[in-house]
Protein backbone atom coordinates (compact mmCIF):
# COMPACT_ATOMS: atom_id res chain seq x y z
CA UNK A 1 0.00 0.00 0.00
CA UNK A 2 1.22 3.45 -0.81
CA UNK A 3 2.70 5.04 2.34
CA UNK A 4 0.77 8.29 1.99
CA UNK A 5 -2.50 6.40 1.71
CA UNK A 6 -1.54 4.41 4.80
CA UNK A 7 -1.09 7.62 6.75
CA UNK A 8 -4.43 9.04 5.56
CA UNK A 9 -6.17 5.78 6.43
CA UNK A 10 -4.53 5.71 9.88
CA UNK A 11 -5.56 9.28 10.70
CA UNK A 12 -9.12 8.73 9.47
CA UNK A 13 -9.35 5.44 11.39
CA UNK A 14 -8.26 7.29 14.53
CA UNK A 15 -10.93 9.95 13.99
CA UNK A 16 -13.58 7.30 13.34
CA UNK A 17 -12.49 5.22 16.32
CA UNK A 18 -12.92 8.27 18.54
CA UNK A 19 -16.38 8.95 17.12
CA UNK A 20 -15.34 12.31 15.67
CA UNK A 21 -16.95 13.46 12.43
CA UNK A 22 -13.74 14.64 10.82
CA UNK A 23 -11.98 13.53 7.65
CA UNK A 24 -8.32 14.13 6.87
CA UNK A 25 -7.85 15.83 3.53
CA UNK A 26 -4.91 17.59 1.96
CA UNK A 27 -1.32 16.54 1.70
CA UNK A 28 0.52 13.97 3.78
CA UNK A 29 3.91 15.43 4.65
CA UNK A 30 6.51 15.12 7.43
CA UNK A 31 4.71 17.73 9.55
CA UNK A 32 1.42 15.81 9.33
CA UNK A 33 3.24 12.64 10.38
CA UNK A 34 4.93 14.44 13.27
CA UNK A 35 1.63 15.82 14.55
CA UNK A 36 -0.11 12.45 14.26
CA UNK A 37 2.75 10.93 16.23
CA UNK A 38 2.20 13.51 18.98
CA UNK A 39 -1.50 12.71 18.95
CA UNK A 40 -0.82 9.00 19.44
CA UNK A 41 1.65 9.73 22.21
CA UNK A 42 -0.80 12.02 23.99
CA UNK A 43 -3.61 9.47 23.60
CA UNK A 44 -1.41 6.82 25.18
CA UNK A 45 -1.18 9.04 28.27
CA UNK A 46 -4.89 8.84 28.95
CA UNK A 47 -5.93 5.43 27.61
CA UNK A 48 -4.49 1.93 27.22
CA UNK A 49 -6.25 1.47 23.87
CA UNK A 50 -3.16 2.24 21.81
CA UNK A 51 -0.59 0.59 24.08
CA UNK A 52 0.47 -1.69 21.19
CA UNK A 53 1.89 1.25 19.22
CA UNK A 54 5.66 1.53 19.86
CA UNK A 55 7.37 4.88 20.26
CA UNK A 56 8.96 6.17 17.05
CA UNK A 57 12.76 5.95 16.93
CA UNK A 58 14.13 9.43 17.17
CA UNK A 59 12.03 12.29 18.45
CA UNK A 60 9.44 12.53 15.67
CA UNK A 61 7.02 10.18 13.97
CA UNK A 62 7.59 9.87 10.23
CA UNK A 63 5.42 8.83 7.29
CA UNK A 64 7.31 5.52 7.18
CA UNK A 65 6.79 4.90 10.90
CA UNK A 66 3.04 5.44 10.62
CA UNK A 67 2.82 3.25 7.50
CA UNK A 68 4.71 0.48 9.29
CA UNK A 69 2.89 0.61 12.62
CA UNK A 70 -0.65 1.15 11.39
CA UNK A 71 -1.19 -1.80 9.07
CA UNK A 72 -4.55 -2.51 7.45
CA UNK A 73 -5.56 -5.07 10.10
CA UNK A 74 -4.66 -2.73 12.94
CA UNK A 75 -6.43 0.16 11.23
CA UNK A 76 -9.58 -2.01 11.01
CA UNK A 77 -9.27 -2.83 14.72
CA UNK A 78 -8.90 0.82 15.61
CA UNK A 79 -12.00 1.67 13.61
CA UNK A 80 -13.96 -0.76 15.74
CA UNK A 81 -12.80 0.71 19.04
CA UNK A 82 -15.38 2.44 21.16
CA UNK A 83 -15.40 6.19 21.13
CA UNK A 84 -12.73 7.38 23.51
CA UNK A 85 -13.08 10.63 25.44
CA UNK A 86 -9.33 10.74 25.62
CA UNK A 87 -8.84 10.42 21.86
CA UNK A 88 -11.59 13.01 21.24
CA UNK A 89 -9.77 15.44 23.48
CA UNK A 90 -6.52 14.85 21.63
CA UNK A 91 -8.20 15.37 18.25
CA UNK A 92 -9.70 18.62 19.52
CA UNK A 93 -6.27 19.61 20.83
CA UNK A 94 -4.47 19.13 17.52
CA UNK A 95 -7.27 19.98 15.11
CA UNK A 96 -5.82 23.33 14.02
CA UNK A 97 -2.13 22.31 13.77
CA UNK A 98 -3.11 19.20 11.79
CA UNK A 99 -5.28 21.15 9.36
CA UNK A 100 -2.57 23.75 8.85
CA UNK A 101 0.03 21.04 8.23
CA UNK A 102 -2.25 19.31 5.70
CA UNK A 103 -2.51 22.59 3.79
CA UNK A 104 1.24 22.62 3.48
CA UNK A 105 1.50 25.86 5.50
CA UNK B 1 -22.61 74.50 13.84
CA UNK B 2 -24.94 71.63 12.85
CA UNK B 3 -22.11 70.05 10.78
CA UNK B 4 -19.69 70.33 13.73
CA UNK B 5 -22.23 68.69 16.05
CA UNK B 6 -22.74 65.80 13.59
CA UNK B 7 -18.99 65.22 13.39
CA UNK B 8 -18.67 65.19 17.19
CA UNK B 9 -21.61 62.78 17.56
CA UNK B 10 -20.20 60.47 14.87
CA UNK B 11 -16.83 60.41 16.62
CA UNK B 12 -18.54 59.31 19.81
CA UNK B 13 -20.20 56.28 18.14
CA UNK B 14 -18.61 52.89 18.92
CA UNK B 15 -15.87 52.29 16.35
CA UNK B 16 -16.28 48.52 16.53
CA UNK B 17 -19.27 46.39 17.38
CA UNK B 18 -17.34 43.11 17.32
CA UNK B 19 -17.94 42.20 20.96
CA UNK B 20 -21.26 41.26 22.46
CA UNK B 21 -22.01 41.80 26.11
CA UNK B 22 -20.97 38.96 28.38
CA UNK B 23 -24.11 36.90 29.08
CA UNK B 24 -25.73 37.46 32.46
CA UNK B 25 -25.36 34.53 34.91
CA UNK B 26 -27.85 31.71 34.32
CA UNK B 27 -27.60 29.27 37.21
CA UNK B 28 -31.28 28.75 38.13
CA UNK B 29 -30.37 28.38 41.79
CA UNK B 30 -27.52 25.93 41.10
CA UNK B 31 -24.35 26.69 43.06
CA UNK B 32 -20.98 27.07 41.35
CA UNK B 33 -20.07 23.50 42.20
CA UNK B 34 -17.56 22.68 39.48
CA UNK B 35 -14.19 24.36 39.62
CA UNK B 36 -11.64 24.23 36.86
CA UNK B 37 -8.43 26.20 37.03
CA UNK B 38 -9.48 29.70 38.11
CA UNK B 39 -13.13 29.54 36.99
CA UNK B 40 -16.26 28.02 38.49
CA UNK B 41 -19.31 26.59 36.76
CA UNK B 42 -22.95 26.09 37.71
CA UNK B 43 -23.84 23.43 35.09
CA UNK B 44 -27.08 21.80 36.36
CA UNK B 45 -25.89 18.79 38.38
CA UNK B 46 -28.98 16.69 37.74
CA UNK B 47 -28.22 16.71 34.00
CA UNK B 48 -24.67 15.42 34.43
CA UNK B 49 -24.47 11.67 33.78
CA UNK B 50 -20.72 11.24 33.49
CA UNK B 51 -17.57 13.08 34.53
CA UNK B 52 -14.23 11.88 33.19
CA UNK B 53 -10.97 13.33 34.51
CA UNK B 54 -8.35 12.81 31.81
CA UNK B 55 -4.66 12.29 32.36
CA UNK B 56 -2.89 14.78 30.15
CA UNK B 57 -0.07 17.28 30.25
CA UNK B 58 -2.48 20.17 30.77
CA UNK B 59 -5.60 19.68 32.92
CA UNK B 60 -8.66 18.35 31.11
CA UNK B 61 -11.92 16.55 31.73
CA UNK B 62 -15.15 15.72 29.96
CA UNK B 63 -18.69 16.20 31.20
CA UNK B 64 -21.63 14.35 29.70
CA UNK B 65 -24.90 16.20 30.16
CA UNK B 66 -28.09 16.87 28.22
CA UNK B 67 -26.29 18.28 25.17
CA UNK B 68 -23.84 15.41 24.94
CA UNK B 69 -20.18 15.31 25.90
CA UNK B 70 -18.30 18.53 26.48
CA UNK B 71 -14.51 18.52 26.65
CA UNK B 72 -12.88 21.06 28.96
CA UNK B 73 -9.16 21.64 28.74
CA UNK B 74 -6.50 24.22 29.34
CA UNK B 75 -4.99 24.97 25.99
CA UNK B 76 -2.19 26.96 24.46
CA UNK B 77 -2.72 29.68 21.88
CA UNK B 78 -0.29 27.81 19.64
CA UNK B 79 -2.54 24.75 19.45
CA UNK B 80 -5.72 26.80 19.08
CA UNK B 81 -4.51 28.69 16.00
CA UNK B 82 -1.81 26.33 14.78
CA UNK B 83 0.54 29.28 15.20
CA UNK B 84 -1.33 31.48 12.73
CA UNK B 85 -1.81 34.28 15.26
CA UNK B 86 1.99 34.47 15.78
CA UNK B 87 2.58 34.40 12.04
CA UNK B 88 0.41 37.50 11.71
CA UNK B 89 1.98 39.08 14.81
CA UNK B 90 -1.32 39.24 16.63
CA UNK B 91 -2.28 38.27 20.14
CA UNK B 92 -5.09 35.74 20.41
CA UNK B 93 -7.83 38.31 21.03
CA UNK B 94 -6.80 40.48 18.07
CA UNK B 95 -6.52 37.38 15.87
CA UNK B 96 -10.11 36.28 16.44
CA UNK B 97 -11.39 39.84 16.15
CA UNK B 98 -9.61 40.05 12.79
CA UNK B 99 -11.22 36.77 11.68
CA UNK B 100 -14.61 38.21 12.61
CA UNK B 101 -14.13 41.60 10.98
CA UNK B 102 -11.99 40.41 8.04
CA UNK B 103 -10.26 43.76 8.13
CA UNK B 104 -6.57 42.84 7.98
CA UNK B 105 -5.26 42.49 4.41
CA UNK B 106 -2.16 40.52 5.56
CA UNK B 107 -4.27 37.58 6.73
CA UNK B 108 -5.03 34.73 4.32
CA UNK B 109 -8.65 34.32 5.39
CA UNK B 110 -9.17 31.30 3.14
CA UNK B 111 -6.55 29.36 5.07
CA UNK B 112 -7.57 30.67 8.48
CA UNK B 113 -11.22 29.84 7.85
CA UNK B 114 -10.30 26.32 6.75
CA UNK B 115 -8.15 25.82 9.85
CA UNK B 116 -10.98 26.88 12.14
CA UNK B 117 -13.79 25.15 10.15
CA UNK B 118 -15.51 28.48 9.58
CA UNK B 119 -17.94 29.24 6.79
CA UNK B 120 -18.76 32.87 7.57
CA UNK B 121 -17.93 35.58 10.15
CA UNK B 122 -21.38 34.85 11.62
CA UNK B 123 -19.93 31.58 12.92
CA UNK B 124 -17.78 33.64 15.30
CA UNK B 125 -19.18 35.06 18.54
CA UNK B 126 -17.01 37.39 20.62
CA UNK B 127 -17.83 38.41 24.19
CA UNK B 128 -15.95 40.79 26.40
CA UNK B 129 -15.98 41.74 30.07
CA UNK B 130 -13.11 43.72 31.53
CA UNK B 131 -9.89 41.95 30.58
CA UNK B 132 -11.66 38.68 29.72
CA UNK B 133 -12.62 37.58 26.25
CA UNK B 134 -14.68 34.64 25.09
CA UNK B 135 -14.84 33.41 21.52
CA UNK B 136 -17.38 30.91 20.22
CA UNK B 137 -16.99 29.08 16.91
CA UNK B 138 -20.19 27.32 15.87
CA UNK B 139 -21.92 26.04 12.75
CA UNK B 140 -23.60 22.78 11.80
CA UNK B 141 -20.74 21.35 9.73
CA UNK B 142 -17.94 21.47 12.30
CA UNK B 143 -16.27 18.45 13.88
CA UNK B 144 -16.40 20.30 17.21
CA UNK B 145 -18.11 23.52 18.14
CA UNK B 146 -15.72 25.47 20.34
CA UNK B 147 -15.66 28.05 23.07
CA UNK B 148 -12.47 29.78 24.22
CA UNK B 149 -12.34 31.80 27.41
CA UNK B 150 -9.22 33.70 28.38
CA UNK B 151 -7.79 36.61 30.28
CA UNK B 152 -5.83 38.91 27.97
CA UNK B 153 -2.63 38.48 30.00
CA UNK B 154 -2.82 34.71 30.50
CA UNK B 155 -0.79 32.09 28.64
CA UNK B 156 -3.45 29.45 29.03
CA UNK B 157 -6.87 29.42 27.53
CA UNK B 158 -9.91 27.52 28.72
CA UNK B 159 -11.04 25.52 25.69
CA UNK B 160 -14.42 23.81 25.53
CA UNK B 161 -15.34 21.51 22.65
CA UNK B 162 -18.58 19.67 21.85
CA UNK B 163 -21.73 19.98 19.81
CA UNK B 164 -23.61 23.21 20.46
CA UNK B 165 -25.02 26.16 18.58
CA UNK B 166 -24.37 29.87 19.18
CA UNK B 167 -27.29 30.18 21.60
CA UNK B 168 -26.13 27.17 23.62
CA UNK B 169 -22.60 28.61 23.64
CA UNK B 170 -23.95 31.77 25.29
CA UNK B 171 -25.92 29.66 27.79
CA UNK B 172 -22.76 27.76 28.64
CA UNK B 173 -20.81 30.99 29.02
CA UNK B 174 -23.50 32.28 31.36
CA UNK B 175 -22.77 29.32 33.65
CA UNK B 176 -19.19 30.43 34.25
CA UNK B 177 -18.03 32.61 37.10
CA UNK B 178 -14.73 34.33 36.44
CA UNK B 179 -12.22 35.17 39.21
Amino acid sequence: MNEEKSVKDAINAFYKGAGVDLKFSGEVNPKVAEIFGKMIEETQQCTTALKWVPKPTGAKATIGWIAKNFTQSIISQLSEEQSLSCAKKVILNYKSPMKLASLGV
Amino acid sequence: MKLLLSIVLFALLPTSSYAESWPKPQCQGEPYWLEFSTVKLCIPKQNVTHLNILHSELPSFTVTAEHGELIFQLQTAENITGGLHSKYELDLASYFIALKNKDKPTIDYDIAYQVHELISPNDIGIFNTGDWLAVSLTNNTRSFDELFIFHKSSQHILHIGGQFDSFEAKTLLAQFRLP
